[in-house]
């Protein structure tokens, strides 16, 4: 029963999900949990630490691949490759960032590949000044320090 | 000097996994709550790291002291020397390998423009620490003349799973040992230094 059902997701602000259990397995945390505990599949999986909005996306994105893994001829790759850019790129600094913890959190291997691939692009190439410009990160260390730190791996900056 | 406040719960959170070198950096000098990306956790920073390539990867420890020890645990080896650049390129692969604390390496990709500072001696040592580290992936590319010479050691690593070959890259194989025992996947990419047999060979030890 527990092979065919659905799984019911709740997240940390209290906002429930009902999902087929093949978009909900594609959580590798998931999927351990109702292979070890049968009363998960009947109840309620309470997902620690994702509020509402970025369970939706989660989701969203699951379903997209669940349905693709299951019949190849219904979505393409093309389809799905589409697809994936048009998430990455609809997504602000904050849902990156909440997406990113709660894939890793959930083991969702493909979603954390793909906002992984997002992240290195921003970086990729970009001078350091750059880079903290965009992520919003606190140089903290002393100009001497940073002198120190250039000189020691010259090539790669 | 650190003007951020620190704060002891960014680290804490069902989803966010700790590394102690990091965790003492972070509680000594602070990452502020509105850094969000340093605060990310380590398994996730090291995943993105491990994408690009390793010169970016390393130039991202002058970011900030969160992030300046962080590159010498990735897994992947993107080295590449596309442009030949007034520094030593070669002092940069020693310096990125004897700083690597990763256990292991998973994948090892090679990659510069024939170099006078160079020589095959290097090029052994590279991979011979690579198989050191169980590598799994190796990915020799060379563009130039004179070619890399696939080093002994690479033929006999246990752990090697994944060879992919571009450009100008030699294989000899060694007469009395038995080669690639796990390898699985073998790609070949316009490599023009390969004879009929050779490939044969490769083709018969996968």
């Amino acid at each position: 029963m527990a092979s065919k059902g659905n799984l019911t997701l709740k997240s940390c602000n209290g906002k429930e999900f009902i999902v087929e259990e093949k978009v909900a397995v594609m959580s590798t945390t998931i999927k351990n949990m109702v292979d070890v505990d049968d009363s998960f599949a009947q109840g309620v999986i309470p997902i620690i630490g994702v509020d509402g909005k970025i369970l939706a996306k989660l989701i969203e994105y699951c379903k997209e691949h669940a349905e693709a893994d299951e019949d190849e001829e219904v979505k393409s790759e093309e389809y799905l490759k589409k697809f994936d850019e048009k998430f990455v790129d609809e997504l602000n600094l904050n849902d990156l960032y909440d997406l990113l913890k709660a894939s890793n959190y959930l083991e969702i291997t493909k979603l954390l590949n793909l906002l992984c691939q997002k992240v290195a692009s921003m970086i990729k190439g970009k001078k350091p000044e750059e880079i903290r410009r965009i992520f919003n990160i606190k140089n903290d260390f002393t100009p001497e320090e940073e002198e120190e730190i250039n000189r020691q791996n010259p090539w790669a900056f | 000097m650190s003007t951020s406040i620190s704060n002891p719960m960014s680290n804490i959170s069902s989803a966010e996994s700790s590394n102690s070198k990091r965790q003492k950096f972070t509680n000594q000098k602070g990452v502020s709550v509105d850094d969000m990306i340093s605060n990310l956790p380590d398994a996730v920073l090291l995943h993105i790291l491990s994408i690009l390539t390793t010169k970016d990867a390393v130039a991202t420890g002058v970011l900030s002291n969160s992030w300046e020890y962080l590159w010498i645990n990735v897994l992947n080896l993107h080295l590449q020397d596309l442009d030949g650049k007034k520094h030593s390129f070669k002092n940069f692969v020693y310096r990125v390998l004897l700083q690597l604390t990763a256990p292991s390496i998973r994948k090892f990709h090679l990659q510069f423009k024939s170099d006078k500072d160079i020589n095959s001696c290097d090029v052994e040592s590279w991979f011979l620490i690579a198989v050191a580290r169980n590598v799994q992936e190796v990915n020799p590319v060379c563009q130039s003349k004179p070619p890399i010479h696939l080093p002994r050691c690479v033929f006999t690593c246990r752990t090697l799973v994944s060879l992919a070959l571009c450009g100008r890259v030699v294989i000899k194989f060694p007469s009395s040992s038995f080669c690639f025992p796990s390898l699985k996947n073998l790609d070949l990419h316009y490599v023009s230094t390969l004879d009929d047999d050779t490939v044969r060979e490769l083709i018969s030890n996968c």
